[in-house]
């Protein structure tokens, strides 16, 4: 594959531009074909699902044509679970990712068992959502949740966490938060790690402090994990389903009705809604990473 | 590479498409079994006659699971034991909506169960699938007497003068209270509250005398909504509840309505019911019971066996465990209607004697002998007049009378069905955003019924447009 | 000085107990009787202990060999992810080819696609190749991920510019500097990866629910969910299942930490 160095500068590009055509189609054909079968396929079909009106029962049923689309997304249903769903992001993405860079920062530190914090840090990625979610209920039921067994203790009134308009989104989002904690603390210790040390050294001999270092030096460096780990937090948030149908089931009315959850509930009676709202979702959620790609990977650094 | 790659993958990739439209249309011209005559051929009970090697069938289970999921097994084991003409298989597939949900997208194509049971809210919907054979062309067919059947059970299962699937575990609303606390609050205990303004009473009794927290624990459920409406001798939809024509219209906004959300609406202003959410643990009400945050609360019949399972581990001993018909407004053609699951002989692709086989095990499991044992394993109405004879719910009627207040009330009932429509998910989601937005952001309850009847309108128009247009 | 490092401690300690609080409960309410649950805060301490929840949840869940289930299908997907996701990143930070962003920007859009989307069109495909209760089934739909995609490529781009000119003058073909230089130096993502991976694989429910019917092919979280069903005579059923299906997981986390540490030291990036 090297490239002959006696050509000229120009046809080199050229030249290899030709050779390494191929080569990018045997690198991606195995992800491409897992994607094209499983996920762009179904999503055309989806796509065509979307346009009719459909029966529980697998047949196409009545074509309406695209206005469909356009009547779910003004339906109030769902712009309902449309704004659900942005509280819930704006709740879960920028915690989640302060609280892992937080810990990654504490756990990045040289200390005698430092180890045995970071474990623990990293330890929620041992729990599934359904596993997460059936902890937070040991937590929160009403009855016998030990946040209200303590709070009975104390001669407060049992709060139903989970079933009360304003506390049901937050107890939601905290174990969302909880639980994706793991994740973003190894994947931000993982950029912090490659840091290098000779350039924090260098910026200390130039007489930069701990919070100067950090701004200067390991926060650009970090910014192309500190991105990965923005995406998919944000992703995550549009994609939260376990959740809430371990948790709430949507309830109290509506307002933990996130999007997912909101067309999975349609799906087996109404599968056509449910797809035209799933392609819409999908729609939104791609405009939104483009823009956050866009908008946050000027300022990212990739060390070249 | 790639251009010899594409015309294949396309192909690949469209033959479902070509394979789903072609079913979806051949399905769609079947017209369901609606005429009698018909329905007798439709159920070869005798093709089992001649087999001479085991029948293999499937059999889907949701709803069942931990205890009662040991239970089912059991009952299964027991049939594969007992006779060598059928075999059956067994399958969890997770809760009642996921069991329906799954047997919805095998309709696409994939493998059917030959037996499956669903919840009885599915009735309508699993009627249009036109994938299931009435049990009536079964018992057509065969002769099989269901005189013994206690008539409220088939009467929910009935739609068009059909009896759709054969019942099995059946359990109904009842009230729930502790003696001790009735007691310490002097009423009482063996005169539990019969209707609304009794349970109100009774919940101040509760309250002011502190022998427990407040008086009901409240969960956010459509059922004890549309038990009400059943027990006053009314429907919740029109076409006397879809049993004599598909509904089409919710008629929830009346006096019975008005009745029932004043109660609720009451309970909640005078600060006598503690709201637990949607108790979607199932055990969320009967915890506030057993901690003494309530006194009272309204449940499945079917948890009866559980709360006595809690005690003799030793929790909650303090509580005297009390149980009643469900309070509430009663009329001659009312009563509570059936809860529970049911066996759908499945149609569509099955052999004779699959068919033969899956009505064979239906059939056993309706026992009077089975229904006893089966009750007995897990708290479920025995659904035969004669089992209740049998030892295994004799004895224990005797040691714990508390165990037949369901099925009296259940033999009591001269309700009609519940509602059979398709979109039953939906219709409860309408009737408990009425009642959330009435509990909890205060709303009046004209508003409330209105809410209800305009979410439930909507889903039904919306099932009927797409499915029977 | 001293201070200083107790101060450091006892932020750590704090965090570290909220953290890991959820678990501790789940973990404590397991082991004991389930009568302990209601007793706060006596519960908070064991006295007593049992197995006997986790005899049940073995049982009623099928655990055992769900578990094994879990196990094979993980070991597929994660070694497949990472084999996919390590050539797709390669192609897209070093590889010169037409309509690059185009591609990237579809494979990210992946991503985006709600799984509850696609679901029913995939069962039909999966039926459609009479893979329903295989390991095929589990298995193939999640050979290729944009996630490893991205985050490999990611740590591509990291890759200096003066390694990449060295390794050309070395004579290094595109697969000696794949294997040679990129992998090596993407280490710590590629770690990262596979945890993730492993989880995503290890925690799918929905999916195996639909296409599998038998329990030679079932996994654990579908007898998981099983024991979340209302009984209240086993409370502690939920969390002896949660603590069953979590504890592989935790072990492996525990063991890949180390390989973590040093797969992150040893490929550090030196610029």
């Amino acid at each position: 594959m090297a490239v002959p160095v006696q050509a000229g500068g120009a046809e080199v590009v050229v030249g290899r531009r030709k050779r390494e055509w191929p080569l990018a189609v045997i690198l991606l054909l195995p992800s491409a074909v897992v994607f094209g079968l499983f996920v762009f396929y179904p999503l055309a079909r989806t796509i065509q699902l979307g346009m009719y009106r459909s029966d529980p029962f697998g047949g196409l049923g009545r074509y309406v044509g695209p206005s469909q689309y356009w009547d779910v997304l003004t339906s109030e249903s769902f712009l309902r679970s449309l704004g659900v769903t942005l509280k819930f992001a704006a709740l879960t993405v920028p915690t989640g990712l302060g609280l892992g860079l937080g810990l990654a920062v504490l756990g990045h530190q040289q200390l005698r068992g430092i180890g045995v914090y970071r474990t623990i840090f990293s330890s929620t990625v041992a729990t599934s959502v359904a596993v997460a979610s059936l902890m937070w209920l040991t937590l929160l039921n009403p009855s016998i949740g030990l946040v209200n067994q303590a709070l009975t203790k104390l001669g407060h009134e049992p709060i139903i966490f989970l079933q009360r308009p304003g506390w049901a989104l937050v107890s939601v989002a905290m174990a969302t938060v909880w639980q994706n904690l793991g994740f973003t603390f190894i994947v931000i210790s993982a950029g912090l790690q490659s840091v290098p040390d000779e350039l924090l050294e260098s910026a200390r001999i130039d007489g930069a402090g701990p919070w100067r270092r950090f701004r200067e030096v390991t926060l650009p460096l970090l910014s192309p994990t500190l991105l990965f780990a923005f995406v998919v937090l944000s992703i995550n948030a549009f994609q939260t389903f376990g959740q809430v149908d371990l948790l709430t089931h949507g309830g109290p009315l509506h307002s933990t009705e996130l999007l997912v959850y909101h067309v999975f509930q349609r799906t087996s009676n109404d599968p056509s809604t449910a797809a035209a709202e799933a392609v819409v979702l999908f729609g939104i959620v791609l405009l939104l990473t483009l823009v956050q790609l866009r908008v946050l990977e000027r300022r990212v650094h990739y060390g070249d | 590479m790639t251009s010899t790659m594409r015309p294949r993958f396309i192909a690949l990739v469209l033959s479902p498409i070509l394979l789903a439209v072609a079913c979806s249309s051949g399905g769609s011209g079947g017209s369901g079994g609606d005429s009698a005559q018909a329905a007798a051929g439709q159920c070869p009970v005798a093709a089992l006659d001649k087999v001479t090697e085991p029948v293999n069938i499937t059999f889907w289970q949701s709803g069942l699971s931990q205890s009662l999921g040991d239970a089912i097994k059991t009952m299964v084991g027991n049939y594969n034991a007992a006779q060598q003409k059928v075999h059956v298989t067994l399958q969890f597939q997770g809760t009642y909506d996921e069991g329906s949900d799954k047997y919805l997208t095998a309709l696409r194509g994939g493998t059917l169960p030959d037996l499956v049971l669903l919840e009885e809210t599915r009735l309508q919907l699993m009627i249009d699938s036109k994938s299931v054979i009435p049990a009536q062309a079964c018992i057509d067919a065969a002769k099989y007497d269901t005189s013994d059947h206690l008539p409220a059970v088939l009467r929910e299962f009935t739609v068009d003068k059909q009896l759709w699937p054969m019942p099995f575990n059946v359990s109904n609303p009842v009230l729930y209270y502790d003696t001790n606390d009735f007691a310490k609050a002097g009423l009482d205990p063996n005169a539990p509250p019969k209707t609304f303004a009794d349970v109100v009473a009774a919940a101040k009794k509760i309250k002011a005398s502190g022998a427990a927290g407040t008086g009901l624990a409240w969960e956010m459920s459509a059922w004890y909504f549309e038990q009400w409406f059943a027990k006053a001798g009314q429907t919740v939809v029109d076409h006397d509840n879809g049993r004599a024509g598909r509904a089409e219209k919710a008629t929830l906004n009346n006096a019975t309505g008005k009745e029932i959300l004043g109660f609720v609406k009451q309970l909640f202003d005078e600060g006598l019911a503690l709201n637990v959410g949607r108790n979607e643990s199932g055990t969320d009400t009967l915890l506030a019971l057993g901690k003494g945050d309530a006194a009272m609360t309204a449940y499945t019949s079917a948890a009866l066996s559980s709360i006595y399972d809690i005690q003799a581990a030793g929790q909650f001993t303090d509580v005297g465990v009390g149980v009643a018909p469900l309070p509430g407004t009663d009329a001659p053609n009312g009563g509570v209607q059936v809860g529970g699951g049911a066996l759908w002989l499945v149609g569509k692709g099955k052999s004779d004697v699959t068919k033969a086989a899956s009505w064979d095990f239906a059939k056993w499991l309706n026992e009077p002998v089975q229904q006893a044992l089966w009750s007995k394993l897990t708290g479920y109405i025995p659904i035969r007049k004669s089992a209740v004879t049998l030892p295994d719910v004799a004895d224990l009627w005797k040691t714990k009378p508390t165990f037949r207040v369901a099925y009296d009330q259940l033999a009591a009932s001269h309700a009609g069905g519940g509602p059979s429509i398709g979109p039953y998910k939906e219709f409860r989601s309408a009737i408990r955003d009425g009642l959330e937005a009435m509990v909890l952001k205060n709303m009046s309850v004209d508003d409330a019924l209105a809410l209800m009847e305009k979410e439930a309108n909507a889903a039904l128009t919306s099932y009927n447009e797409r499915v029977a247009p | 000085m001293a201070t200083r490092t107790i101060g450091r401690y006892a932020l750590l300690t704090f965090c570290a107990v909220v953290v890991f609080l959820p678990i501790y409960v789940a973990v404590v309410i397991a082991i004991q009787p389930a009568a302990r649950v209601v007793d706060f805060p006596g519960v908070l301490l064991p006295k007593s202990l049992t197995l006997e929840p986790f005899r049940n949840a073995m049982r009623s869940g099928n655990l055992g060999r769900y578990l094994v289930n879990s196990g094979v299908v993980t070991a597929f997907i994660v070694g497949g992810q990472v084999i996919t996701s390590i050539l797709a990143a390669y192609a897209f930070a070093f590889v010169q080819f037409p309509f690059k962003r185009v591609v990237f920007t579809l494979f990210l859009a992946t991503l985006m696609v709600p799984a509850e989307a696609t679901i029913v069109a995939n069962y039909e495909t999966i039926q459609h190749f009479g893979w329903l209760d295989s390991y095929q089934a589990l298995v193939m739909p999640f050979l290729a991920t944009a996630f490893g995609t991205f985050l490999i490529r990611q740590a591509f781009l990291g890759v200096p510019q003066d390694l990449r000119d060295a390794s050309a003058l070395d004579g290094y073909g595109h697969w000696g500097f794949l294997r040679g230089v990129a992998v090596p130096l993407a280490r710590p993502a590629i770690a990262a990866f596979t945890v993730f991976s492993f989880l995503l694989a290890w925690n799918q429910y929905l999916w195996p629910l639909l296409v599998t019917n038998d329990d030679a092919h079932r996994t654990v979280q579908i007898g998981l969910k099983s024991l979340a069903g209302a009984n209240v005579a086993n409370l502690n059923l939920p969390a002896a299942g949660a603590v069953i299906a979590g504890l592989p997981i935790f072990f492996l986390l525990l063991f890949f930490q180390r390989h973590l540490v040093r797969g992150l030291t040893s490929g550090a990036v030196k610029g």
